[in-house]
């Protein structure tokens, strides 16, 4: 009886200890797979639906446009709900439309919901293989793309933006979506090198888009970032750009605002030279962390190593890098910048790209002239600008067009297509298919990237899937006679975040 | 004085009879014997009593009759001795009596009877009568004499076997009832004699022998009909005419439940001795009211005095209760034979009442706002359907509606809850109310039994109060678990048939072999099976049970239990598939499902952490740290026990770290499946803690007198205080009235449309599983989903249907939400009737339930539903949920144009090709449902399809198509009064219906066992 006992009480005691040391570890994590979302418009499902925030109608600073491109091999159908302005009269209405395999199709909005002051557009395609594009036409002329967005969200990053309207002509406007059928509430935090300020409870009516004109709120600043925080609801937020200047250029600019920030960032599409001005804005959200930032060059050319050109962003502000005063880029040819927060404090990045040509090649050069008739002094034919991307993926569609006889800059420049390779050890096998046809093979080097002019690919309006062995960032640049637009490109595969690629 | 024998063809005993009245130190007494079958016992009586005189009572019907033939003899006595034949007195038992008599100025005097060959037993000691006339013997079964009878006491009635009687009093009452044969005319007579106001009188100073055996006699057994039709007639022929008019009506009443109960139990016998009673009674009413009359004439004491002298209660309704309930077969009123309510003049015993009062009230204390308001519809408690009737027929029904519809046999407890519905009149919400508390009551009662094998009643208050104490009934409560409380209901009464059927001290019941092992396997199953009535996973506590008793036995080197437990756990699991019948119809038919069992859970780790398990802090409030003090009554056993004693402390402690290992495996993510709620793999770690703390009681009786002094003594102190102070830490639990539960619900928080204005609808829950109403559907780690039918959430919707049906759809849905790979998921979500989207995040709503005690929805999931373009998100609503409305919602069942659903040939592409919204033309609570169909359209039925659904239009069946890729559309050839009906299977009904009669052929198979053994 004593031995059972003894071993009774030892045996419980030990029982008791091992549920103790079992017990001792963290629990493991659920097991529940966490979707990255990122920035990159990426379609998915049998339905896949596309924000347009939107821009004015025809009489207004930036006419919205939308394009459908198609790659697919089946006529797609889409369902395009207009949505006018939150203080508009008219009503939303949907109007369904039908692409044929591998076409491209123009819309304009506001035809749908005529004397709407601001418009905006969700897209229901039957299908991933179609990309939608909001086109904005400022009446100075010029216009700016950019992928709609394919997400709502709580909260929206805008890093860039400039209010110096009555040098520059330059109006900074946010453009905020609410397709759901109950309203929302934001609240904007703007940040600009002349102070602060914050719009506080702004309701966007359901379905319907509401444009925040931050020149009213802020005048006079070079740089302007917004923070956008969804209180009630949900949106899908970007942002226009119009200038009419010497310096900021004439036309609009147009991107999709970020949903989140990131540590890494990656702008397919920079340059540097005497025809363009490309500056690099960072912002950082965050309340109190400073975010040490590297901006690393990928050069496309071999052999080229490009020191990083190093920043601080104070915590709420942004910080802009002109690319062109840089002179370790010179002679570099085309690149895609990386942008990386050291300690991992999220940032956003974008990149603005203004460009500039002699009084000659301009086209009245009334505005640039220079009055004595001297050596003619570079002014502005264009701008663009494109939000990064924080992810990278294996599939992607872009919605291309080159004309048959590409024109081109000066400088030989043409339309291309821009592949970065974010990885630092492997190497990207890339097809590009046109039509359902591969017309192209591409090796991208380990952090390098790779560019093929659109003209090779095909003519008019035309839509590219690129495909690829490890994930990728595919951007777009549009060169025309008088204007450079750059976007990225629809992921069709789920992204990744750049940040986690080796 | 005269003794009186009636002798009938008495047997060689007659002359010790003859004898015994012989050597009586009195010295007065003749004798006469009444030859009631004038059979010549002349010689015999003169043989040994000379002068003794001999009555020819011929013809005599019975023992009453014969007796009264000394009222028409006439002799001279003061007292007569009446006497059977087959008595022997003591030598003084005459003069005893007729002391007594004197001194007392009684009417009746008796002595005590004892055992003819063992008169160390006593056989009766005057008897006490309920109002019914039925007598109960003050002494018990197989009673030692130890003089504790041996005073002299008023009692109600004497036992005719001997008995003296003042012969004027005899005169009076006009004899005995001579309608009475045998058995009945002693109490007959007593009970008029207290009315004549004579005294009846116990002498436990005077002895006689008895040697009974009556029916072997006369080679009849009809002494249950000759008890019941001679009580009766003492009731109908005693009483006065107010107590009659009270008596008679409940005396029908327990004559019915009686003869149905012996019909249900096979007992014919009894229930046609009690018809056959009543009948005679009846036909002989002229007799009956003639000697009502006589008594008249004789009463000398006011009605309510002679009522007053009478047992308040039913003998027969005690007699039964301690009968199944394990009391003695014999004293049935008395305790140790020491009365009606002598049991309580023991210590033990009112140890027991005075703790069964004390629990009682603090039972009921706690629950009092439970009893007053009712029972939030939180957790696992769902509402009731509005009437009785709705509960059975959703039983019947063999259809469930829940998620996309199957065939089901569903859950049994419907139908026991629809006929306790009826039977509280309609109470439902009494009847929710008692469906949560009494599975306390349960649990308490069972844990009283645990250790009743002891014998020690101590011990029984010891495990008792330690039930009481532990807080998984309460945790249980306040978060809203079914299973928890189940678990905590059934838990003692599986460990208690589980020890039986392990044979070992104290709970062997049989010296054979295999003995008691079939029956303690029968309990333990049908309590399993009951449990899985409600919870069907609490069958596994079982198994979990058997684990740790098993592994218990080996660890206390008693090895010889472990086959006797596997035989017993085996044996179980015919006696839960015959209870659960249903449910194994349902698994034939559809396949096994282990979704019933892990109820949303997909074995992810939780937040349990293994010292809030021991502390059983597995609900919404934490016990205290004072509940570490149960640590020191169960070491106690370990500590001081011996023999037994610690064999079975041993044991216990392994039950409960078998119930807190599974536990911590579950609550670690350790296992690659879901198990059911954790308060339910718990309940064999409580009631094994209280298990222990009775045996600490045990222990400190029995072993601590071994020890030397020392350290072991203080045991005792440190466990009362102990004891106090854990008792001390439970006061607060009692403080809200509730157990902790929260007073309102999520439906004060959710506004729905009723389905009867808008069209049916079904309304997708997601949320932890311990938050849904119902069983959930694993979604991903801590995340579940269910769907139900309508506006409310009933316990007819509880339980998940073997037969998923076309469930994979729902999943399906959420899956293509939380990936983002759809905006328009309400599209999908209308093809199935999904009106609303409910997200739960809290157990009740704020601020009831505080942000401390969230399980949010997944953020990322949350964000997705709130990107759906078509579920408007209802602002408002209490922070606890996030409800949206479907705003491309269709109805379930409506009217549609022809070809509604063309194009779609999966469910998702209702995402590019939305349906437009039907016309809902079906009324009322269906199925069957009805309605005018109009000419030229398809009616689409959004169920699962599954054979014996129907739609009828003027009777015509009319033609289906598949719809919608999933459902049915029906296609009437013309318009006219449609009927929209499922028909379950026979083979299913079949099985519905032995499943419902399970139980009660298992509670009447025990009762007939308990009424054979006694």
């Amino acid at each position: 009886m004593r031995s059972v006992r003894v071993l009774s009480v030892a045996a419980i005691a030990g029982l008791l200890a091992a549920g103790v040391v079992v017990d001792l570890p963290d629990r493991p994590t659920p097991d529940r797979p966490v979707r990255y979302l990122s920035s990159v418009p990426a379609p998915a499902g049998v339905v896949s639906t596309w924000f347009c925030p939107g821009g004015s109608g025809p009489d207004g600073e930036a006419e919205l446009t939308i394009q459908l491109a198609s790659a697919s091999d089946q006529r797609r159908t889409a369902a395009v709900s207009v949505l006018p302005g939150g203080s508009d009269a008219a009503e939303a209405r949907t109007v369904d439309v039908e692409i044929e395999p591998g076409d491209q199709m123009l819309l304009k909005p506001s035809e749908e919901v005529p004397g709407a002051r601001w418009v905006g557009a969700v897209v229901e395609v039957d299908g991933t293989e179609v990309v939608v594009e909001q086109i904005l036409a400022a009446s100075q002329g010029d216009v700016g793309r950019s992928v709609c967005l394919t997400r709502t969200a709580t909260r929206w990053l805008v890093p860039q933006g400039a209010t110096r309207l009555a040098v520059e002509g330059e109006r900074f406007i946010v453009m905020l979506l609410n397709p759901f059928p109950d309203i929302a509430v934001v609240d904007i935090e703007l940040v600009a090198d002349v102070g602060r300020d914050t719009i506080d409870g702004l309701v966007v009516p359901a379905q319907r888009v509401v444009a925040v004109d931050v020149t009213e709120e802020i005048t006079v600043a070079t740089s302007v970032a917004a923070f956008v925080e969804v209180v009630s609801g949900r949106v899908a937020a970007s942002w226009i750009q119009v200038v009419d200047g010497l310096i900021a250029g004439r036309g609009a600019r147009a991107s999709g605002a970020v949903p989140d920030a990131a540590p890494l960032w990656h702008l397919p599409v920079a340059g540097a030279g005497p025809a363009r001005r490309d500056v690099v804005a960072v912002a950082n959200p965050s309340a109190d962390e400073v975010a040490e930032v590297d901006l690393e060059i990928i050069a496309e050319v071999p052999g080229t190593e490009v020191s990083p050109i190093e920043i601080t962003v104070r915590p709420g502000r942004s910080a802009l890098v002109d690319l062109s005063e840089q002179g370790r880029l010179e002679g570099i040819g085309p690149f895609s910048v990386l942008v990386r927060s050291l300690d991992d404090v999220p940032v956003a990045a974008s990149i603005s790209s203004v460009t500039l040509v002699d009084v000659a090649e301009g086209d009245d050069g009334a505005d640039g002239a220079d009055g004595d008739g001297g050596e003619a002094a570079p002014t502005v034919a264009g701008s663009t600008a494109t939000t990064g991307s924080d992810a990278a993926a294996r599939r992607w569609l872009v919605a291309a067009e080159a004309s048959e006889t590409e024109t081109g800059t000066e400088g030989g420049e043409s339309s291309v297509l821009v592949v970065v390779n974010p990885s630092s050890v492997g190497i990207a096998r890339v097809v590009l298919s046109v039509d359902g046809s591969e017309v192209r093979h591409l090796e991208v080097a380990p952090r390098r990237r790779a560019s093929v002019p659109l003209d090779r690919l095909g003519s008019g309006r035309f839509a590219v899937e690129v495909e690829s062995s490890a994930p990728v960032v595919v951007g777009l640049e549009l060169i025309g006679l008088t204007s450079r637009t750059a976007s990225l490109g629809a992921a069709l595969s789920e992204p990744v975040p750049a940040a986690e690629i080796r | 004085m005269l003794a009186v024998v009636v002798a009938h063809r008495p047997g060689d005993w007659f002359e010790e009879t003859l004898e015994s009245l012989s050597l009586q130190d009195y010295e007065f007494l003749s004798v006469a014997v009444v030859d009631a079958a004038g059979s010549g016992i002349g010689p015999r009586v003169a043989a040994i009593l000379d002068g003794a005189e001999v009555i020819d009572a011929t013809g005599a019907l019975g023992f009453s009759e014969a007796a009264n033939a000394v009222l028409s003899a006439e002799l001279s006595a003061d007292y007569l001795l009446v006497c059977h034949d087959d008595v022997a007195l003591a030598s003084d038992t005459v003069s005893t009596l007729v002391a007594e008599a004197l001194r007392s100025s009684a009417g009746v005097v008796g002595p005590k009877i004892v055992e003819w060959d063992r008169p160390e037993i006593i056989r009766h000691a005057g008897y006490d009568v309920d109002r019914f006339g039925v007598p109960a013997d003050r002494a018990g079964a197989d009673e030692l004499d130890q003089e504790q009878h041996d005073g002299v006491s008023d009692s109600f009635a004497l036992p005719s076997a001997v008995m003296l009687i003042r012969r004027e009093l005899f005169v009076r009452l006009g004899g005995f009832d001579a309608g009475m044969t045998f058995r009945g005319e002693d109490v007959d007579f007593c009970w008029r004699a207290q009315m004549a106001g004579a005294r009846v009188m116990f002498v436990g100073g005077a002895v006689a022998r008895h040697r009974g055996g009556l029916a072997s006699r006369t080679g009849v057994d009809d002494v249950r009909l000759t008890q019941t039709r001679h009580a009766l007639r003492a009731m109908l022929v005693n009483h006065g005419r107010i107590s009659l008019t009270l008596f008679v009506p409940l005396a029908v009443l327990m004559a019915i439940a009686e003869i149905a109960l012996g019909i249900f139990t096979a007992h014919f016998g009894r229930a046609r001795d009690l018809v056959s009673a009543w009948v005679w009674n009846i036909s002989n009413l002229d007799v009956v009211l003639e000697r009502r009359r006589a008594n008249a004439q004789v009463r000398r004491v006011r009605q309510a005095d002679v009522t007053a002298l009478q047992y308040l209660g039913s003998v027969r309704l005690v007699s039964f209760l301690r009968r199944q309930f394990g009391g003695e077969s014999k004293g049935l009123l008395s305790a140790a034979g020491r009365g009606v309510l002598g049991g309580l003049r023991t210590g033990t015993t009112r140890l027991t009442f005075v703790t069964w009062a004390v629990v009682f009230v603090v039972v009921v204390f706690g629950s009092r706002r439970l009893l007053t308001d009712g029972v939030p519809a939180v957790g696992d408690f769902a509402s009731l359907p509005e009437t009785a009737s709705d509960l059975v027929r959703t039983w019947w029904g063999g259809w469930s509606d829940r998620n996309a519809g199957a065939p089901s046999s569903n859950l049994g407890i419907l139908f026991y809850l629809g006929v306790g519905g009826w039977v509280l009149a309609g109470s439902l919400g009494l009847l929710r109310t008692l469906s949560v508390v009494l599975p306390i009551l349960v649990g308490l009662l069972g844990a009283y039994r645990l250790l009743a094998a002891t014998g020690s009643r101590r011990a029984q208050a010891g495990t008792f109060i330690a039930y009481l104490l532990v807080p998984l009934a309460s945790s249980s409560l306040a978060g809203g678990s079914m299973p928890g409380l189940v678990g905590y209901a059934v838990a003692p009464w599986m460990l208690r048939e589980l020890l039986r059927a392990s044979g070992t001290a104290p709970f062997r019941s049989s010296p054979k072999r295999l003995g008691g092992l079939a029956p303690a396997a029968m309990s333990l199953g049908a309590a399993a099976g009951l449990a899985a009535l409600v919870v069907p996973a609490s069958v596994g506590l079982v198994a979990l049970l058997t684990a740790g008793l098993v592994l218990g036995s080996l660890l206390a080197a008693r090895p010889g239990s472990v086959p006797r437990l596997l035989v017993a756990a085996v044996l179980a699991v015919p006696v839960v598939a015959f209870v659960t019948l249903p449910n194994l119809v349902d698994m034939l038919a559809a396949g096994p499902s282990w979704d019933i069992v892990a109820d949303g859970r997909d074995g992810s780790a939780g937040t349990v952490t293994f010292a809030e398990m021991l502390r059983f802090a597995v609900g919404p409030d934490d016990p205290g740290s004072l509940t570490w003090l149960f640590a020191v009554p169960m070491a106690v056993p370990l500590l001081l026990g011996r023999g037994w004693r610690l064999e079975q402390a041993v044991r216990l402690w392994i039950v409960a770290l078998a119930a807190w290992g599974l536990a911590l495996a579950a609550q670690r993510g350790m296992l690659p499946f879901g198990l059911p709620d954790l308060q339910l793999l718990l309940a064999p770690a409580a009631i094994a803690v209280a298990g222990l703390c009775g045996l600490a009681v045990l222990s400190i009786e029995h072993d601590l007198r071994f020890s030397h002094f020392g350290w072991r003594q203080a045991l005792v102190p440190v466990m009362v205080a102990a004891s106090l102070l854990l008792a001390f830490g439970r006061i607060g639990v009692l403080e809200t009235g509730g157990w902790g539960l929260v007073e309102r619900d999520h439906h004060t928080a959710l506004r729905f449309e009723p389905p009867t204005v808008v069209g049916a609808y079904r309304v997708l829950w997601i949320g932890a599983p311990e938050f849904l109403s119902v069983e959930g559907h694993s979604l991903s780690p801590g995340v579940a989903w269910a769907a139900t039918s309508g506006d409310s959430v009933t316990i007819s919707d509880r339980a998940l249907p073997i037969d998923s049906g076309r469930a994979d759809l729902f999943e399906q849905a959420i899956e293509d939400i939380d990936a983002g790979r759809t905006t328009r998921a309400g599209r999908v979500l209308a093809g199935l009737g999904v009106r609303y989207v409910v997200l739960l995040h809290r157990l009740a709503p704020a601020p009831f339930v505080g942000e401390d005690q969230a399980q949010p929805v997944p953020a990322g999931l949350a964000a997705a539903i709130r990107n759906q373009l078509d579920l408007e998100l209802v602002e408002g609503t209490n922070s606890a949920v996030d409800m949206f409305v479907n705003t491309s919602w269709t109805p379930m069942r409506a009217v549609h144009a022809p070809g509604f659903d063309e194009g779609v040939a999966t469910i998702a592409d209702l995402e590019a090709h939305p349906i437009t919204p039907g016309v809902p033309v079906f009324s009322g609570e269906g199925p069957p449902w009805s309605a005018e169909i109009p000419d030229g359209a398809e009616v689409l039925v959004g169920h699962t399809p599954r054979p014996g659904w129907e739609l009828t239009l003027d009777g015509e069946a009319t033609p289906r198509r598949e719809a919608l890729a999933w459902a049915r559309a029906y296609l009437p050839v013309d318009s006219g009064e449609a009927e929209l009906s499922y028909s379950s299977p026979w083979w299913r009904r079949t099985g519905q219906l032995l499943g419902a009669a399970a139980p009660v052929v298992l509670l009447l198979a025990w009762i007939r066992r308990r009424m054979d053994q006694h």
